[in-house]
Formats: structure tokens, C-alpha cells, sequence
């Protein structure tokens, strides 16, 4: 081994303090009046901003929130133990950001930004505030682009355009998360050297979650890492064990990292799951700083707590770079109960919902959305013209299967015309199934969903219809490739392409053995 | 209500209040009789009378009177704090507190309110008082802002600098 020289330390060290100057600290401070529950009331600060960050001592950071007449209220993002009272408080003279970049692709953070994954530092080399205005009318333009979740029921029915703020709504336990996660895995294909070539530009993903137990959101970061989501997915984790300012600023950190992409003319995705537990955060910290309590004990400013996040998702004009922030917002209701204050808040701000019913979910219907009350208010301008053309069809036969569906339990003396809706309604339900982590790319979604309308599948038993599904794609996979891939890139179903899927679907129909019992 | 005692010899009123705030924050005493509710007005009066007729001007001491008979003898502390700020503002006076570690030399002192001078853009009046932790410099503490030119803060500076540079190699 060689020596190290002591000049050579020296030299180094040397280098490292290059720029640490011999200068006067010029700082404002205050003394801590009172600290607990997260929160703390100091004195002094007078030339303090609203929501900038002050350091406290033992490396704890807290937030402005309250200016008052003879102290300020902060909340703290760490622990208040090792806060005393008559502590000092120094200014910071930034307002609370969070460095954003390339290099956060892949990582596991927390809202300030920081790395919770034991990956080391976080190279970047650009600050952002956390709470930003959301752009103006003047910078944006209609969406008119399609995310594509890989969701049949989704993507089908309920399309969702880059830009769009979708709320998926629903109890505990229905799978929205599941949908939110399959997005983010389906978005793996724009990233491919395939969708270059059919124009469809990158997403980058962010999942913040908000209030989840840690285990969980292990459990998303593995799942997305086996997948390979990871590679253009950002976790900003602010768990339930995390202090409840941290969870309520987890969403607006999310909204910076996406608008990072967004400004520089790229496409991104955001999942804030979930916003119920965020607004439950803000309560609690709210009413610590002795503002007066509201309906459901929610502060005055909780409908404008989500309406500047969600505000923020936007796609903007070409002169701005064309770039996109799509947010999927989660709900969770109590018993299904939409009707109450954060459901019905949140509802009113987004551009649609999608509503998972637990009755649906045990029924076997997943994933469990209800496609007679979910809609999405300006995805339909993005669909794939295709997808357009035969969803179309496919709400309305599901809309009146739904109607027929109440009369047929009286009987089986209907009509055959009647039974015949029945019985294709019953096959859409069945092809709107689809399990979990397999995203279905858009062109084979047209396909099963032309097939199903158009009745070519109304002669198989409901039991067969996955596996009709999977053993066709299988087939045209390996067969069939030019045909996906020119619909792929044509987006619809030309008169060509249709006789030709007719035709492969006629012989494989013939071919098609049910299973023996 | 408390300008209105500058009217004729602002100094000496002055100094005369400085004798007053002086013994109240010697005296605890002093305070706690001023501020308790059982003793009357009158026996307050007389107390203060005593104590003070020899040392204050008339003006000053029919004040402190005053205030005790209107029923505001636990402000008078306040008052009076509130009575210096008010004057320093107006003479264009800014109390500085000043840390060091070691005894600074009168010319040391001189300089470092001249600078202070110089950074306030007003007249200084310096409080120096020692403190050992912070090893080396002063710090200096003007209002709410803080001039720290301690070896204690560069340290810390230097800390977290070296700890940072660390974790980016």
C-alpha cells in the first residue's frame, strides 16, 4: 500500500473547502416559544416569509405556516423531541423546494427530497419550490393525447387524455391502487424504440404516497422494480409513521418533480395516493395551529388545498414545449360514500372519476370499476380513433345489458332479442376483466373489443372467454405481428385490417377447442 | 403618553426613567408589590413616593403616580420598556448585543461599532457581555438579525460542508 502523504490530505482538503469563505454569517433567528404535536410557535423571525423553510437545531427543518401579530407557527418535518423551548430558529431565506432532475428517475425519496432508498446521494442540480402557481390559460392547450393505461374498461370507456386530472375513487380494498400501478408498468412501452416510431413520446411516472403504511409502498417500489417501471418512475414516499406535515406536502413534491418534466417539454405521469389521507394530515396540523375548524372538522382552505395541486396537471402549448402533467388522484370513501366532504371536493375538481365498487370487486368483476357512473370529461378528444370507434358501441350495449340485467332475474321468458343483449352484455363484462400487472396494449384492446361487439365471441361460453382471449393473442403474436403492429401504427381499424381480423378470428373461432371438463 | 414626558428636559427625563426600570428589574420586590392586586393604589403611591422623590424630577415621579392611580401599575415595567424602544427609534439608536470570548480592547470595541455602524446605517448602542463557546470572533445580534463571525459557526459550516462534499464523492 502506498503512503498518503500529508500534503496530499492537505491538497485535497484544500479542494473540498474551495469557495468556504472567511466571511460574516448574516442570518435572522428567533427563540422557540412552544413546541409540540409537530408544530411549533417562535418568537422573533419578523422578516420571515410564508412558507419558507427554517432550520431548527439538530438538523430539523419546519415550515412557516401562521405569520401572527407576535409569533410565527411552523410545522416540523422532523422530531419535535429534540426541539426545547428557547431554541434558536434561523431563517433559511428560501421557500420550503426540493431539488428535481433526471438523476431522480429510479430513486425512492422523501418530499423534501431526499433519498430514503440507501442509494447514496441524489445528483441534480436544479431547485424548485413546492408549492407553485398552476400555469395559465394562456399556456395551455386542450389535451388531445391519449395515456394509455392498459386497461381495457379503462381505456375503452373511460379514456384518459396526458393532461387530464382522472380521480380514481372507491372504498378500501377495491384495487385503485392496482389500476394507478398498472398505468404506471403500461407506460414501460412509450419508452421503447417501438413507440418512437408510432409517435408516442416518453412518460416519466411519479408515485407519491401519501399516508401508506411502509410495508405497502415496499411492496409497489418491488413490484415496479420487477417490472422494470423503476427505470422511469420516481417514489416520493411520505408514510404513516412519517410527521403529518411531511404527508401533507408529499403531493406538492410530486407536482414539482412532475412539472420539472412538463417544463421541459416532456410528458409525465403523477399518482397522488391517496388525497383523503392528505387532507386528514392537513387537518391535523391545521387545527394544532388553532385554525378554526369547518365541516367534518376540515379546515376552510381544504377544497383549495387540492384544487392548486390538482390545477397544476396541465398540457401545455407547443410555445411552452408541449409537454404534460397527468395526475390520478386517489380517493378512498367510507362505505362508499361519495358524498362526503373530500370525495365530493375532489370530484368537482377533476376531469372525471373512476369508481371501484367493492360488490363488483366480490363478484369477481376486476378490476371493479362501474362504467355506468365513471366518466372522464375530455379523455374522449384523446382517444385513438380506433378505440373511439368500437367503445362507442361497447358503452352502449353495456348501458342497456345494465337495464335488461334487472328484468331478466324475474324469468327466463324473454324475448330473443332481449336474450341475445343479455348475452352479449354478459361477454363485454367478461372481456372487460383483466388481472393484475398485465397491461394490454392499445391495439390488441381494439381488437377483443371489435371482436366482442360485433358478436363474433357470442357463441363461447362465458368461462372460455379469457382464454379464448389469451390463446388468440398468443397466436397473432406470433403469426399476426405485421397486422398489430400496422394497426399499432394506423391507430384504427381500416376496412383492410378489419376483413383481415375478421377472417383471422373466423378461423381461429373454428380451431378454438373448449376446455374438456 | 409616554412622549409627553419629553416635552421639557427630555434627558434628564430620561435618566430618570433608567432609574426607575433599573430598580424595577433590580428589585423583585419591587415588582412583585406593583403588580399584586391587594395592595392598594395609595399604599403604591407611597411606596414609590418614598422611594423615589430624592432621585427623579417632579415631572417623572407625578407620572408614575398617575399611572398607579388610573389602576396600571402592572404595566409600568412595560411601559417603560416599551418607553426606551421608542425613544432609541426616534433618536435613530440600535441596541446591538455583543458576544465575545475574551475582553475586547476599547479600540477593538470602537471598531467593530463603527462597522456595526456602518451595517445598520444607524448609531449603535453595544451591550458586550462574554461567552466562552463560541471560541473565537463575536457575534453580534442587531433586532432579529444575527452577524456571526464565531469560530463556533464557521465550524459548524465547516461541518456540514465537509460532510456534504462527502456524500457527493
Amino acid at each position: 500500500m502506498a503512503d498518503v502523504r500529508p500534503d496530499e490530505i492537505t491538497a485535497i482538503l484544500r479542494k473540498q473547502l474551495a469557495g468556504f469563505e472567511k466571511e460574516i454569517d448574516v442570518y435572522d433567528v428567533g427563540t422557540v416559544l412552544q413546541v409540540g404535536d409537530g408544530i411549533a410557535r417562535v418568537y422573533g423571525l419578523s422578516k420571515v416569509m410564508a412558507s419558507e423553510l427554517v432550520e431548527f437545531p439538530n438538523d430539523v427543518f419546519g415550515m412557516v405556516l401562521n405569520l401572527e401579530e407576535d409569533n410565527v407557527g411552523c410545522m416540523l418535518f422532523g422530531d419535535d423531541t429534540k426541539i426545547k423551548e428557547g431554541d434558536t430558529v434561523r431563517r433559511t431565506k428560501r421557500v420550503v423546494s426540493m431539488p428535481v432532475g433526471e438523476a431522480m428517475l429510479g430513486r425512492v425519496i422523501n418530499p423534501l427530497g431526499q433519498p430514503l432508498d440507501g442509494r447514496g446521494a441524489i445528483k441534480t442540480e436544479k431547485f424548485l419550490p413546492l408549492e407553485r402557481k398552476a400555469l395559465g390559460v394562456i399556456q395551455r392547450q386542450p389535451v388531445k393525447q391519449p395515456l394509455q393505461t392498459g386497461i381495457k374498461a379503462v381505456d375503452g370507456m373511460i379514456p384518459i387524455g396526458r393532461g387530464q386530472r382522472e380521480l380514481i375513487i372507491g372504498d378500501r380494498q377495491t384495487g385503485k391502487t392496482a389500476i394507478a400501478i398498472d398505468a404506471i408498468i403500461n407506460q414501460k412501452y412509450t419508452h421503447t424504440e417501438k413507440a418512437k416510431k408510432e409517435g408516442v413520446r416518453p412518460v416519466y411516472c411519479i408515485y407519491v404516497a401519501c399516508g401508506q403504511k411502509a410495508s405497502t409502498v415496499a411492496q409497489v417500489v418491488t413490484k415496479l422494480e420487477e417490472e422494470g417501471a423503476m427505470e422511469y418512475t420516481t417514489v416520493i414516499a411520505a408514510n404513516a409513521s412519517d410527521p403529518a406535515p411531511m404527508q401533507f406536502i408529499a403531493p406538492y413534491a410530486g407536482a414539482t418533480l412532475g412539472e420539472f418534466f412538463r417544463d421541459s417539454g416532456r410528458d409525465a405521469l403523477v399518482v397522488y395516493d391517496d388525497l383523503s389521507k392528505q387532507a386528514a394530515a392537513y387537518r391535523q396540523v391545521s387545527l394544532l395551529l388553532r385554525r378554526p375548524p369547518g365541516r367534518e372538522a376540515y379546515p376552510g382552505d381544504v377544497f383549495y388545498l387540492h384544487s392548486r395541486l390538482l390545477e397544476r396537471a396541465s398540457k401545455l402549448s407547443e410555445a411552452e414545449g408541449g409537454g404534460s402533467l397527468t395526475a390520478l388522484p386517489i380517493i378512498e370513501t367510507q362505505a362508499s360514500d361519495v358524498s362526503a366532504y373530500i370525495p365530493t371536493n375532489v370530484i368537482s375538481i377533476t376531469d372525471g372519476q373512476i369508481y371501484l365498487l367493492p360488490n363488483l370487486f366480490n363478484a369477481g368483476i376486476r378490476p371493479a370499476i362501474d362504467v355506468g357512473i365513471s366518466v372522464s370529461r375530455v379523455g374522449g378528444n384523446a382517444q385513438v380513433k380506433g378505440m373511439k370507434k368500437v367503445a362507442g358501441r361497447l358503452r352502449l350495449d353495456l348501458a342497456q345489458y345494465r337495464e335488461l340485467e334487472a328484468f331478466s332475474k324475474f324469468g327466463s321468458d324473454l324475448d330473443k332479442a332481449t336474450q341475445q343483449q343479455l348475452r352479449r352484455g354478459a361477454r363485454l363484462i367478461e372481456i372487460l376483466k383483466q388481472g393484475q400487472y398485465v397491461p394490454m396494449p392499445v391495439e390488441k384492446q381494439i381488437i377483443i373489443i371489435y371482436l366482442g361487439t360485433t358478436g363474433k365471441l357470442d357463441e363461447l361460453a362465458l368461462n372460455e372467454i379469457a382464454r379464448f382471449e389469451h390463446e388468440l393473442f398468443e397466436m397473432m403474436d406470433i403469426k399476426h405481428n405485421d397486422l398489430l403492429e400496422a394497426l399499432a401504427l394506423k391507430g384504427e381499424l381500416t376496412d383492410e385490417l378489419r376483413n383481415r381480423v375478421d377472417a383471422i378470428a373466423k378461423e381461429f373461432l373454428a380451431t378454438f377447442k373448449p376446455a374438456t371438463a | 403618553m409616554k412622549l409627553t414626558a419629553e416635552l421639557k428636559k427630555p434627558e434628564a427625563a430620561a435618566a430618570d426613567l433608567m432609574t426607575v426600570k433599573n430598580a424595577l428589574e433590580s428589585s423583585r420586590e419591587l415588582r412583585l408589590m406593583l403588580e399584586s392586586p391587594i395592595i392598594s393604589a395609595d399604599k403604591k403611591k407611597d411606596v414609590l413616593s418614598a422611594i423615589f422623590t430624592k432621585k427623579i424630577g417632579e415631572a417623572v415621579r407625578d407620572y408614575l403616580l398617575e399611572i398607579i392611580s388610573k389602576g396600571r401599575a402592572q404595566y409600568l415595567h412595560q411601559i417603560l420598556v416599551q418607553y426606551f424602544e421608542l425613544r432609541d427609534d426616534s433618536m435613530g439608536i440600535v441596541r446591538v448585543a455583543v458576544q465575545t470570548p475574551v475582553e475586547f480592547s476599547a479600540k477593538q470595541k470602537k471598531d467593530l461599532e463603527k462597522h456595526l455602524e456602518a451595517f445598520t446605517g444607524k448609531k449603535v448602542a453595544v451591550a458586550f457581555s462574554l461567552d466562552a463557546s463560541i471560541k473565537g470572533g463575536f457575534i453580534a445580534r442587531v433586532g432579529d438579525t444575527v452577524l456571526d463571525g464565531s469560530i463556533r459557526r464557521r465550524l459548524e459550516l465547516l461541518k456540514s460542508a465537509l460532510s456534504e462534499g462527502g456524500l457527493k464523492n
